[in-house]
């Protein structure tokens, strides 16, 4: 089973670090402004959310790509762009819903998430794991014992 | 350059010239960035005997060449200019997300000299640099500036500014980046006002180049792992951020009371980092690259409205709280989200108010100058007095000046507890040695982060804090480390876990630079004495290395530093003897000509 | 004698302090760890303390006292936390 890139905001503290990552493991410098993840900084809530590419199981930037650029990594299931097929339209950033396609301009003139290949770099140096990249299964199934073990000690407490 | 970007912004708010200089290498290497690099071009530029808030004064904000790279906790920048409150040099130290934004911007350092006629905020985006009007801005505090000049600007930029402290050049104003980050120290935010520049606004998208990049990585991994690790840094500061301090220190009855007449609290474990974290608390928030995440973010419930800020970390709450006998977390909290506001540092204000408090127990301060009464404990006194301050109303006028000028005027220079006229933070010398000699030798006047000995003194017990024996030696090394720590832009609190040995590989894979562990720590035994060839310029001289006399001559009372004073002169001869100082504290001409500074 | 927590140990022990008899300071840390076992890990590594574990007998260290050997007495506070700043430079 494929894996998936888990974000916990809670758990994120606004240090970026996924951001200059990622821009040096793609760009070879450290440069946030051309990163394929963005922590989103809630200024007045001082709360935190990093977003990127969620590699939706129906890409509409897939659909929308004149050039049949955009297609799927068959090791990580990630939904990738073709620099050679890739003409530079934008039309995959215009109907992106989240956001997460960006331009960096005449270099990059489309750019997106692509998991690193399946070693995301942003969630090997998140220091709190707010970033986790995990089987599916493995993160619902961490979730439901959380939750249960709550359960358990609810119901536990009450006599029936 | 690698790690550097090889660029200095100079803008002159006088003419409106605007100038690009290229980066001396050499320069670069032997200063390393930030506050080194800053203060060598201060120190050559500035005429001696400038006046503080003259418009020759320099204002320089200054990064490292680790800022804005992935290098742990490498968030920060200096604000370097002659300071108001001291005289002395000054840099002031800050994270965050502007400090990395000057780099990605194209600049190293962006130096500021003249005064504008006008408020003006000068315009950073990458290579375009505009000096615009500030009058929209000007009577504004930082957040309302700071959405201001995003909305202006680019909603995307950072930004630096003063709020009302800065413009009203009270002595103590900070500069406060990001809304929440704060140079807060020896007035830059005065410096600032006088100026008539009410902020900086930053926007880059260019990339800091690595010489080295697969070593640095691995650089960055190692000393990450470290830092998860370490006890301090993986475990306390994360879990409790600085507050942890406020029980730690006042068990070892070193947590300064009333104005430092006492070394323990009462009130302590309610203004604590365990009470702060069970109450207030939100969430952790770190600065850029940084695993560690002390920011506190928090809320209060002030006048039955919801308030959401950062802090108050452990200084802040000391100064606000213990210092003043008071022990209401939610005031003491409020007091800070408004020295951010306002653009004020909570330590000075916190000790000055200290003072001007006992100056009104002994009658020397009357009603009738104070429009209020002060006493220890009184949370209410301290609200007005913080807001008096920064707009110099009334009374908060002779506050504004700092303790030091407050208790000179009044007749009792004595019961201000500063030294260089800048006030101590939060650790009652008596009951630990080195630090008192750090307070007495800093540079930048009475402060904790010019020479850390605490940690070694205190929570690690490495050595014995009742001691004076080798505390020189231990001071010189961490002074020496700190300037270089600060100088690449890393945060002081990785120092909890790294030492030389983990900055000299992320350095010198970032810039290719070739520094050796002696090379490393002599650049930082350059700067600190550069930073005395500056105070001596001026005219300080070991008379002005000194400590209050409360804590020269009145012995603590209670806990385990009882009857203990600072043995302050025995410690400061070795010292000087260690650095290769005469008997007056002047660096000797084999010292000058080893470190490159004849 | 008094013993008191602060931060991660008090986290661990789930309380402010405590009263506890005891003639050294070994026998109180053996004391408390038998009571109260997630204490353990913050206080010992095996058999030793654990490096970076602060325990003060009324304010002083007892790495200047004589240790965990160091007497003591029923008027006596003894402040039990892990390092949380400091460390050498």
């Amino acid at each position: 089973m494929s894996k998936t890139l888990v974000i916990d905001p809670k758990s994120c503290t606004g240090c970026r670090l996924c951001e200059l990552v990622c821009s040096f493991k793609k760009t070879e410098t450290y440069n946030p402004a051309r990163a394929r993840i963005r922590t989103i900084v809630m200024e007045d809530e001082i709360a935190f959310v990093p977003m990127t590419c969620w590699q939706c199981e129906e890409p509409v930037c897939q659909e929308v790509c004149p050039t049949g650029a955009i297609g799927r990594d068959e090791g990580t299931d990630a939904v990738i762009i073709s620099v050679e097929r890739c003409i530079g339209c934008k039309m995959c950033m215009m109907v992106c819903p989240f956001g997460n396609i960006q331009s960096n301009g005449a270099h990059e003139p489309v750019v997106k998430c692509d998991l690193c290949g399946g070693e995301p770099e942003c969630v090997l140096f998140c220091p709190t794991n707010a970033l986790q990249y995990l089987p599916a299964d493995k993160f619902t199934l961490a979730r439901k014992k959380r939750i249960a073990e709550k359960f358990r000690s609810i119901l536990e407490e009450v006599e029936w | 350059m690698f790690g550097w970007m090889g660029t200095i912004l100079r803008v002159n708010l006088s003419t409106g010239k605007i100038t690009k200089e290229k980066l001396d290498e050499k320069m670069a290497r032997d200063y390393i960035g930030a506050r080194g690099l800053a203060s060598r071009i201060l120190y050559d530029e500035l005429p001696p005997g400038t006046e503080p808030f003259d418009p020759a004064n320099l204002l320089i904000f200054a990064a490292g060449p680790l800022t804005g790279t992935a290098a742990t906790s490498a968030s920060r920048y200096n604000v370097v200019t002659k300071s108001p409150l001291t005289g002395a040099i000054a840099a002031s130290n800050s994270g965050g997300y502007l400090p990395a934004e000057i780099k990605y911007a194209g600049y190293d350092l962006i130096i500021v000299e003249g005064k504008s006629e006008e408020p003006v905020y000068l315009w950073v985006h990458n290579d375009r640099v505009e000096i615009r009007s500030a009058k929209a801005m000007w009577g504004k505090g930082v957040r309302e500036t700071d959405a201001l000049i995003r909305e202006e600007t680019d909603d995307e930029a950072k930004i630096i500014s003063i709020g009302l402290a800065g413009e009203k050049l009270v002595r103590f104003a900070g500069v406060i980046n990001d809304r929440e980050r704060a140079a807060g120290r020896s007035g830059v935010g005065a410096v600032m006002g006088s100026k008539n520049l009410k902020a900086v606004a930053v926007r880059g998208t260019q990339g800091i180049k690595i010489k080295d990049g697969a070593a640095f990585r691995e650089a960055v991994l190692r000393n990450m792992n470290k830092i998860k690790s370490g006890p301090v840094t993986g475990e306390g500061l994360p879990s409790y951020g600085t507050a942890i301090l406020v029980n730690v220190i006042n068990s070892h009855g070193i947590l300064p009371t009333n104005n430092f007449q006492l070394g323990e609290f009462h009130g302590a474990e309610a203004i604590s980092g365990e009470t702060l974290a069970r109450d207030l608390l939100v969430r952790n928030r770190g600065c850029l690259a940084c695993p560690i995440g002390c920011g506190r973010v928090t809320e209060i419930n002030w006048e039955g409205e919801r308030e959401r800020g950062e802090g108050p970390e452990y200084e802040s709450i000391w100064a606000l709280g213990a210092a003043c006998g008071i022990s209401d977390l939610e005031l003491i909290t409020k007091v800070n989200y408004l020295c951010n506001e306002y653009g004020m540092d909570p330590i000075t204000l916190g000790t000055t108010v200290a003072c001007a408090i006992e100056l009104f127990a002994e009658g020397v301060l009357t009603v009738e100058e104070t429009g209020v009464p002060l006493n220890f404990g009184d949370g209410q006194a301290l609200l007005e007095m913080t807001r008096k301050t920064a707009l110099r109303e009334g009374f908060g006028d002779m506050l504004a000046e700092g303790s030091a000028r407050l208790a000179e005027k009044y007749g009792r220079p004595e019961l201000s507890m500063s030294s260089k006229k800048q006030e101590y933070p939060a650790y009652d010398p008596r009951g630990a040695q080195g630090i008192g000699l750090g307070y007495a030798t800093s540079n930048r006047g009475g402060c904790h982060v010019r020479g850390y000995t605490i940690g070694a003194e205190i929570v690690a017990a490495a050595v014995d804090p009742l001691t004076s024996a080798g505390k020189a030696k231990l001071l010189i090394d961490v002074q020496d480390f700190t300037c270089v720590v600060d100088s690449v832009g890393m945060c002081l609190f990785t120092t909890f876990s790294l030492g030389p040995d983990d900055v000299l590989p992320l350095l010198n894979a970032a810039t290719g630079a070739g520094y050796t562990d002696e090379s490393l720590l002599q650049a930082g035994e350059r700067i600190w004495n550069l930073e005395r060839l500056f105070n001596l310029r001026e005219g300080l001289s070991r008379q002005d290395d000194s400590l209050a006399p409360r804590l020269l001559q009145e012995a603590l009372s209670t806990g385990p530093a009882k009857g203990h004073v600072v043995e302050l002169e025995r410690m400061l001869d070795e010292y000087y003897q260690l650095r290769g100082w005469d008997s007056e504290g002047r660096p000797s001409s084999e010292k000058l000509q080893a470190l490159g500074l004849e | 004698m008094k013993i008191q927590f602060l931060g991660l140990t008090r986290q661990a022990a789930g309380l402010v302090h405590l009263e506890l008899e005891g003639a050294t300071v070994a026998d109180v840390l053996q004391r408390l760890v038998a009571s109260y076992p997630d204490l353990r890990s913050h206080v010992f590594d095996g058999s030793r303390l654990r490096p970076d574990i602060c325990i003060l007998i009324n304010g002083r260290n007892i790495r200047y006292l004589a240790g965990e050997a160091t007497l003591l007495d029923d008027a006596d506070t003894i402040t039990i936390f892990r390092q949380v700043a400091g460390g050498t430079p």
